[in-house]
């Protein structure tokens, strides 16, 4: 969705930003459209938080282009932010003021003379407007931070790291909040390393690693990629070392009998495998995101664009 | 000018403004006090027994009205040091340390420009300069009235007041230009208080000596002379406009560095 209405909302093509040594953002591309949620995966310095400052317009691109509805997000800022909100990775609220007269004053930076849905977040989220912010837990600051991001009702939110500190009563009650706003049609870009949060929350994912995007792809795509973990139990450790040593591993010291098998595709073969071995017991469960992407962070898997 | 950040700054700024206003004030009042002929004879003493330190200091002359007497006792040094750690302290605040904590990134994803912004908080310095000049020529009359009747006329400390706050305009404009432009922290809050330390310590320096007294032509304090001001002398006044425009020019300067800079915030 640009300004006229037509095009993604959210629109990085080809954001390249160099700081030497492999630090910095290298053809980062990502398109969010208006009521779509796009999770932003990867590791630490792998270049969230970079994309997130330009697409703030606290840095201007090296090379490439930045837009938020349209407008050119280092050039335009005001008329950007005026339809943003924003959720910074470290909450550094003005520490000296209470909760209320920081989010009276972000309010009255944003001419919003409307308090109603402020309260009614602030309420929702059980945050105590007469605190300082310097006294709050980090919980807390980041509960006041929730408000300001979502109070004017944005039409694109960015959130880095928005569930960070937030008790698990708290994290629900916000993926409930970025539902009702993809509902009401707002793109969010949310960067997070917590693979299950995203898998919640979002339709899409991309997944960045040393300043790529390696891979995107829709979150049901992400889900069908899936696979089951096993945990293999063998009568003995003699057992266990025989089907080490058939798949080429070290054998493991000790008198454990028990082997953890991810990323298993092809659960016949694995069961005709395990009936010339001595089982005690075998359990499955479904495959983490984090597991999902491992062989990501490791750098093995080719790029690809869904 | 963005009114609810301004009054909040304003609120914050407050007190150190008047922390330094409460010690200018007591050295004005002082000095004024100290405005008499047999006490003045005792000060000549003093100054004829230790000449290179009263003009290090700004003292060298001890002039014949009460005018002369407080501009030379009090405008030379303790006017120019007082405000300028007032104009450090306020920069520190108002910019870098946003920048520092990272709560400039609350400030900037506001719907404002970063020029409007930095205004703004440009606004809340000037006008706590504004307010020390207001308060000190306001005590000054008051101190001389009380104390020596008609012997200060109403225009006279206001014309150098007025003269001094050029000064200041111009201090306070070197430490904004450091504290917007420098991409280090420690940088941006020392840098612009170095320069004017430096400029000080100088004029200092050309006060010692008559080997060095070709110094005090070399540093922007020179082009400040408030009893040419009040005076109506053309350098005095052209010296004190060169200082405000570019005082005002050191603001614009560091506003739109900052305007265009990298923030990782």
């Amino acid at each position: 969705m640009t300004a006229n209405g037509a095009g993604p909302a959210i629109r990085v093509c080809g954001l390249t930003k160099d700081y030497g040594r492999g630090r910095g953002v290298f053809d980062v591309s990502l398109e969010v459209a208006a009521g779509e949620v796009l999770g932003f995966l990867g590791p630490n310095g792998a270049g969230k938080t970079v994309t997130m400052r330009h697409l703030m317009g606290f840095i201007k691109p090296q090379k490439g282009k930045v837009e938020i509805l349209g407008h050119d997000c280092f050039l335009e800022r005001p008329r950007v932010q005026a339809r943003l909100g924003y959720l910074p990775g470290e909450s550094a609220c003005m520490q000296e003021m209470t909760a209320r007269s920081f989010l009276d004053l972000m309010a009255g930076m944003r001419g919003m003379r409307d308090r109603s849905r402020m309260l009614e977040l602030a309420d929702a989220f059980g945050l105590d407007l007469g605190a300082r912010i310097g006294r709050m837990s980090k919980g807390n600051r980041q509960k006041a931070a929730i408000v300001v991001a979502f109070m004017a009702r944005p039409d694109v939110l960015l959130l880095d790291e928005p569930t960070s500190g937030l008790d698990p009563l708290m994290q629900e009650r916000f993926l409930d909040l970025v539902a009702e706003e993809r509902s009401r049609g707002a793109a969010v870009l949310l960067s997070s390393h917590i693979f299950e949060e995203v898998g919640r929350a979002c339709d899409r994912v991309a997944f960045i690693r040393a300043g790529r995007v390696a891979m995107t792809c829709a979150m049901d795509e992400v889900r069908s990629m899936r696979g089951r973990g096993y945990s293999v139990e063998f009568s003995s450790a003699r057992e266990r070392s025989r089907w080490e040593l058939a798949h080429g591993d070290e054998p493991a010291e000790g008198e454990a009998r028990r082997v953890e098998l991810r990323d298993v595709s092809d659960v016949n073969a694995l069961i005709r495998e395990l009936s010339s071995y001595d089982v005690a017991s075998v359990t499955s469960r479904e495959q983490t995101l984090e597991e999902l992407f491992l062989h990501l962070y490791e750098g093995v898997e080719p790029l690809r664009q869904a | 000018m963005i009114l609810p950040l301004f009054r909040h700054e304003l609120r914050s700024c407050l007190f150190p403004t008047a922390i330094i206003a409460a010690v200018v004030v007591l050295y004005a009042c002082v000095i004024i006090g100290m405005y008499d002929p047999e006490l003045g004879e005792s000060l000549a003493l003093m100054r004829d027994a230790m000449p290179e330190l009263f003009a290090a200091f700004g003292m060298a002359d001890q002039g014949t009205t009460l005018l002369e007497f407080v501009v030379n006792y009090l405008y030379g040094f303790l006017l120019v040091v007082l405000p300028l750690v007032l104009a450090a302290v306020l920069s520190s605040r108002l910019v870098v340390r946003h920048v520092e904590r990272g709560s400039i990134a609350y400030l900037l994803a506001q719907p404002v420009g970063r020029a409007r912004l930095m205004l703004s908080q440009a606004g809340v310095l000037v006008l706590c300069l504004v307010l020390l000049a207001v308060v000190l020529t306001a005590f000054e009359l008051a101190a001389a009235n009380a104390m020596f009747p008609g012997e200060l006329a109403v225009p006279d400390p206001v014309a150098v007041n007025a003269a001094t706050f050029c000064l200041w305009l111009f201090l306070s404009g070197l430490c904004w230009a450091g504290a917007c432009a420098l991409p280090n922290v420690s940088a941006a809050r020392w840098a612009g208080i170095a320069v004017c330390a430096l400029f000080v310590l100088v004029q200092m320096l050309s006060g010692v000596g008559d080997e060095l007294s070709w110094l005090a032509d070399v540093t922007p304090l020179s082009l400040l002379d408030p009893l040419g001001v009040v005076g109506g002398e053309p350098s005095a006044l052209a010296g004190a406009a060169t200082l405000g425009i570019s005082g005002a020019a050191l603001f614009a300067l560091g506003t739109a560095v900052f305007a265009r800079r990298d923030l990782s915030v």
